[in-house]
């Protein structure tokens, strides 16, 4: 039979029609599976070294007895201890927060620090610097 | 017939190298889902221990090791030689900036003596506050109103062998057992529990008080600023609340948290490379079979897709098999981890994220294979004729 | 409708131009095809007949689409293929070929029904349909009564007419056979022969390759091919 060019005419066309489909399947499952793997990844890392990091800090809440004011040069003082990562007034009173590494330091010496400097300083509580920003955030919702 | 029909069929009647798959990934999300289980489980418990106890404060002088077991969770180390409080200053707790929140004050005297040759804790309390405080009590009998009545904890009326209405001799002074606790689980089960000012002055300390505990009214109240204030109050107290002991074992808990979560990324690389390393022989096993594919006309993206598909469904009965193993693993594992603490039951978040994590994994470790699969080159697929 | 791929003014449904097919076997260069021109019209049973290792199955997968050539071009209802996509040779593959191999043709897992269904796969075309259609065949077969069986559980000879029944599910103008009898005894080639001979008489355009003088008495025409080079009859 001779060459007929109309015989198959559709089915040519349908060949040289063909647009590759957007996204292909493959790649679609890929970036699903990549996006909930990140999500997870991004959900529990930073929770994790954010432990990581600190895991070892103590907060101590100190008052002092006699006066109402902490002196500028003793919480200077302070600040410069080893181990001591930082210093918070608590707002209209007379206490600090000491934040420290516990494993550098503790509270047996700053205790000694006060009373080198002839300061009668009560520790009123000591308790985990995550826990207390932790508690700290719960209990502003209570009174907010 | 559509192209998850070959790959349904294929998984259907060629289940060793599936069963091997899902073994894999089962193996992976039981592990990850155990753990998760235990750690909320643990959780779990704490936070109901919180809701029974939750807002109380404990007040005790400032010399260390004085430990009390309370509901299970210890808040110091063990001393009984302490140098009390003044009784009559108590009072001055209703005198801090919060007062309004406090709610009941409970003080108690502790001491140690010799009953019927044997030693003995006694607890000296005002036993309407106190009945009001622990309110999670419960015993036998009626409680002690007289100041000459006891209430006795579970163990100690064993060791007795003492029951309702039977005396006691402590010190020279007879006393009636009106009550005997049924067993809490902390240490008032090994104590004898009597008149606050009888046992003040059975062991020497009158005007003198051990320890006392205070109830905020509520769970959610500024605690920690009570108790900074009844601290300043008594800077020769240790003045702690319940939630602050309760959360350092949160901390416990918290890192477990950490240690599965390391686990669990290792758990899933092992599992994704042995589904990787599956797959791949499973591509190089099935050349003939993509060849074929191709000759008849299946574009690359056909083969692809018939291989993410198994491993879609691979990924989807690991995921649940999984979720199924871990959570019993949990259950039964749970009694020999943390005593008291029991199961939490199926959590449906960890079940979609364990299902979905499978379904990921499986994906992720077929990608290659999948790719390699869908290039293989026709030619040589069907060479050996 | 510009398009390189299509070439004007063809004169035959399939036309091979300059074929040559050079392998890498390891240092050495093997000329698998070395030079071939040859024609195919629609209708025609021809039988492409050498000894092993003429490059005669080298032309098949040429034809099919599967094997891209050294040199030359093929024309296959005026489309050049190897200047087609990828993609648009895998959609020429399933709307204008059907191939039936000598052995371990059929998919293991899948029922001979399922089998025969393979090529509607990717078709779109919905269930009922496809049902239809491939139980025709089947029955055009004679293997009606084999639907639901595994491959592993039928004979040579009938998975040969399985085979075929794929080969031809969806109408392709051309059918590609490679020695399609032969693993099989000379009563059963036999049967196979008759019915590639059926399908001729309806107007399908076969292309077989063969070692066995015998299966090339049944076709209109045979190329000899040797050493890489064919003669036509």
């Amino acid at each position: 039979m001779a060459y007929d060019l109309e015989k198959y005419k559709e089915k040519r066309e349908k060949v040289l029609g063909v647009k590759k489909r957007g996204i292909s399947f493959g790649t679609l499952a890929a970036m699903i599976s990549m996006v909930i793997i990140l999500g997870l990844g991004f959900v529990i890392v930073p929770k994790s070294i954010a432990y990581f990091n600190t895991r070892h800090l103590d907060d101590a809440i100190y008052k002092l007895q006699n006066t109402e004011v902490w002196p500028q040069e003793v919480i200077t003082g302070i600040e410069q201890l080893a181990g001591v990562k930082g210093i918070e007034t608590d707002t209209g009173s007379s206490r600090i927060v000491v934040t420290f590494d516990k494993s550098i330091t503790g509270t047996n010496e700053l205790n000694t620090f006060f009373k080198a400097n002839d300061l009668k300083a009560i520790l009123l509580n000591q308790v985990g610097h995550t826990q207390r920003l932790h508690t700290i955030k719960q209990e502003a919702k209570f009174e907010g | 017939m559509k192209l998850h029909n070959i790959s349904f069929n294929n998984l259907k009647r060629r289940k060793g190298k599936m069963i091997f798959l899902v073994l894999g990934l089962f193996i992976g999300i039981a592990t990850i889902v155990a753990l998760m289980s235990i750690t909320e489980s643990m959780t779990h418990d704490i936070e109901d221990r919180l809701d029974q106890y939750g807002a109380n404060i404990v007040m005790v002088p400032r010399s260390e090791n004085l430990a009390l077991s309370y509901g299970g969770i210890t808040m110091g180390g063990v001393n009984y030689q302490t140098v009390e409080f003044a009784e009559e200053r108590i009072p001055e707790i209703r005198t801090i900036e919060y007062a309004k929140n406090l709610g009941l004050v409970a003080p108690k005297v502790l001491g140690a003596t010799t009953v019927r040759d044997k030693d003995v804790l006694l607890m000296g309390v005002d036993f309407e506050t106190e009945l009001q405080l622990k309110n999670w009590w419960q015993f036998e009998g009626a409680p002690p109103t007289e100041t000459n009545e006891l209430l006795l904890g579970s163990q100690t009326a064993t060791t007795f062998n003492l029951a309702v209405g039977d005396t006691l001799g402590i010190d020279g002074r007879d006393f009636i057992v009106t009550s005997i606790l049924k067993p809490t689980g902390s240490s008032e089960d090994g104590i004898i529990i009597g008149d606050l000012h009888a046992f003040q002055k059975i062991l020497d300390k009158e005007g003198k008080v051990s320890m006392v505990e205070i109830q905020a009214f509520c769970r959610d109240c500024p605690i920690t600023e009570l108790v900074l204030q009844i601290g300043e109050k008594f800077p020769e107290a240790k003045v702690t609340g319940l939630r602050q002991a309760m959360m350092s074992k949160m901390q416990t808990v918290e890192m477990f948290k950490t240690f599965s979560y390391g686990i669990a990324v290792l758990v899933i690389f092992i599992g994704s490379l042995l589904v990787f390393v599956t797959m791949m022989g499973s591509v190089n096993e099935r050349t003939r079979e993509i060849g074929i594919f191709r000759a008849i006309g299946f574009r690359r993206g056909h083969v692809m897709q018939i291989i993410l598909l198994e491993a879609m469904v691979v990924g989807l009965v690991g995921g649940l098999l999984g979720y199924l193993g871990g959570s019993g693993i949990a259950w039964a594992a749970l009694p020999l981890v943390v005593k008291s603490a029991s199961f939490a039951g199926f959590n449906y978040n960890l079940g979609g994220i364990s299902l979905l994590l499978a379904i990921a994994l499986s994906l992720i470790a077929s990608l290659y294979p999948a790719q390699k699969a869908s290039k293989l080159d026709p030619s040589e697929a069907l060479r050996a004729l | 409708m510009h398009n390189s791929a299509v070439e004007p003014n063809v004169q035959h449904l399939i036309e091979v131009q300059g074929i040559g097919k050079d392998y890498q076997d390891g240092e050495t260069n093997v000329q698998a095809i070395r030079q071939m021109d040859l024609y195919i019209d629609d209708g025609e049973f021809v039988s492409i007949m050498g000894q092993s290792g003429s490059g005669k199955s080298t032309l098949l997968s040429v034809l099919g689409g599967l094997n891209h050539p050294t040199r030359g071009r093929i024309l296959l209802d005026s489309l050049d293929i190897y200047k087609l996509t990828s993609e648009q040779r895998a959609d020429l593959r399933s709307e204008y070929i059907g191939v039936i191999f000598q052995s371990f043709q059929l998919i293991p897992y899948l029922t001979v029904l399922e089998n025969v269904k393979l090529p509607l796969a990717i078709t779109g075309k919905k269930a009922k349909e496809q049902d239809k259609m491939a139980r025709d065949v089947l029955a055009r077969v004679g293997l009606t009564n084999k639907a639901e069986r595994l491959p592993d559980q039928l004979s040579g000879g009938e998975q040969e007419r399985v085979a075929i029944a794929r080969a031809i599910v969806n109408r392709p103008p051309i059918l590609l056979a490679d020695e399609p009898t032969g693993n099989l005894d000379s009563k059963t080639a036999d049967e196979i022969m008759k019915l590639l001979k059926e399908l001729n008489r309806e107007g399908q355009t076969i292309i077989m390759v063969t070692h066995n003088p015998e299966a090339c008495k049944h076709t209109s025409r045979t190329i000899h091919v040797k050493d890489g080079s064919c003669y036509a009859n």
